[in-house]
């Protein structure tokens, strides 16, 4: 039983938990926080409590250091193999000398025993339910300011770890947006992401699973509902981020991507302008291009030469 | 009988590029030679035609089957296997992004992604497995609707014959195979007589 559960935590140690990186607006008035020129910062507003997680599309380096990681992480399982190899030549002669029970030989690493978290999900950021930037008691209207390595991000959908119960939510594996952040400025993304999908439109199964996830915290569990009401977007920063550079996100449509966390699995409704589908196909409304079915979209291929 | 048929297409099916180490058995499937007519038919068709009870009706929820009109086999068959993928968490979609050939499946391997809906399923195997159970039912509806395939209630002893539930584990590949072969033969065969449900 415990090599079960042993080998089931292995199995999980390589799906990470996104990390959460927070500014609240606090921090930047009392002067602990300041803009760093090679950081990038993601800025969204929610009516009401919301939380999510962003995937940062790997670049060809990122695969390369993946892979050394990962070879690295082999040559110290074999090196380890090596000293418990000769502790049991050792354990075996002894044993057999003084007709003792005769161990057991340590098992030779593979690749297999290699854990390395993914490209996809190494700069994985996660926001909310709590830890918001700002909210406003009387509206419930709440921001998030996530710090994040520069880059292009997937809106992988409202998902978030929850220390009882794993991972919870839904991922948008059938279809979401991206998006650019660059370093040194704040990519504002109003509250886009929740108002201007059309819900209406949404499709698939009608669940209150897909609308409705339990939260448990330290006061006890709660129920975060996602927004189901479609509504112009709005944009602009807080006068707390007058200081910080600013800039407008420009979204468009990403294809669908694996089920990293083992969450529901769902897809952002259509937003005009950005993201249509036919059927399950994924279409830039830009362009009017399917896009491909991709782990993430527009990823970037190392040759071999680079690997 | 019907083992005998399944092992007989199932044997045809599997002429196919032998599943290599580093490759999921879905990115394999999905890979493999679509099924030639022959293979198809050896396929039976599941029992679907039921008298409704209150309590078949009541268990909608958790007995059905989807169909989609002027479908083939073969697409139904990807389709399925498509959103079997993504229920179970497997890594199914590579295509470009994949840096070199495989390297999706060694990366991560067959297994699943342990976490999701399950809620403290370490702890509480019976919550787990029931929360698992549900997970799919629901990632299925899902992912067949935007499909767009319709979905039909089915009474509960009609379901067990094409289906699973895995709430504890992962079934034996065959088995699995073998139900979700099924799955698209109902998925892109005759239009049911019944009336559709809510996706």
């Amino acid at each position: 039983m415990i090599r079960l559960l042993a080998l089931a935590l292995a199995a999980i140690t390589i799906i990470t938990t996104p990390a959460t990186a927070q500014i609240r607006e606090r921090d930047i008035e009392r002067g602990r926080t300041t803009i760093e020129a090679d950081r990038g910062y993601i800025y969204l507003e929610t009516d009401g409590r919301f939380f999510g997680i962003f995937l940062r599309v790997p670049e060809p380096e990122d695969y390369v250091a993946y892979e050394q990681a990962r070879e690295d992480q082999f040559a110290e399982l074999q090196e380890q193999y090596a000293r418990d190899y000769a502790a049991f030549e050792r354990a075996y002669a002894n044993a057999r000398e003084r007709r003792w029970r005769l161990p057991t030989a340590p098992e030779e690493p593979t690749m297999a025993d290699v854990s390395v978290t993914p490209p996809e999900l190494q700069d994985a950021a996660s926001f909310g339910p709590g830890s918001d930037f700002a909210h406003d008691d009387d509206t419930d209207r709440r921001a998030y300011l996530t710090v994040v390595r520069p880059g292009t991000y997937v809106w992988y959908g409202p998902v978030m770890y929850d220390t009882n119960q794993g991972f919870v939510g839904a991922c948008n594996c059938m279809g979401t947006v991206m998006f650019d952040v660059v370093p040194g400025v704040v990519t504002d993304l109003g509250d886009f992401l929740t108002a201007a999908p059309r819900y209406a439109d949404r499709g698939g199964a009608q669940m209150e699973e897909f609308g409705n996830f339990s939260v448990v915290g330290l006061l006890g569990s709660r129920t975060v509902s996602l927004p189901t009401q479609s509504r112009e977007p709005s944009f602009g920063l807080p006068e707390s981020l007058a200081a910080w550079a600013g800039e407008p996100v420009e979204f468009r449509a990403a294809g669908k991507m694996n089920n990293f966390y083992g969450t529901l699995v769902d897809r952002l409704p259509p937003i005009d302008g950005v993201l249509e589908y036919r059927r399950d196909q994924v279409i830039d409304a830009r362009t009017g291009e399917v896009l491909e079915t991709l782990t993430l979209p527009q990823n970037s291929t190392p040759s071999e030469a680079e690997l | 009988m019907r083992s005998i048929l399944l092992a007989a297409v199932l044997a045809g099916s599997t002429a196919a590029p032998a599943l290599a180490q580093d490759e999921t058995p879905e990115a394999a499937a999905v890979q493999q030679a679509a099924l030639t007519e022959e293979e198809i038919a050896a396929i039976p068709m599941p029992e679907l035609v039921f008298e409704p009870s209150a309590n078949d009706i009541d268990n909608y929820e958790k007995y059905f089957y989807f169909h989609r009109a002027d479908t083939d086999f073969n697409e139904a068959y990807a389709d399925i296997l498509e959103c079997d993928a993504l229920a179970s968490g497997f890594r199914i979609y590579a295509g470009a992004s994949e840096p070199y050939p495989g390297y999706y499946g060694s990366q991560y391997g067959i297994g699943g992604v342990i976490g999701g809906v399950i809620g403290a399923a370490l702890a509480d195997a019976i919550h787990g497995s029931a929360a698992r159970r549900e997970a799919r039912r629901a990632n299925m509806r899902n992912c067949m609707a935007f499909k767009g395939y319709a979905r039909y209630g089915l009474a509960k002893d009609l379901w067990e014959e094409f289906n699973f539930e895995e709430g504890n584990g992962r079934e034996p590949e065959p088995q699995r195979t073998e139900a979700l072969m099924q799955q698209a033969r109902v998925a892109s065969g005759p239009t049911p007589a019944a009336e559709a449900i809510v996706p």
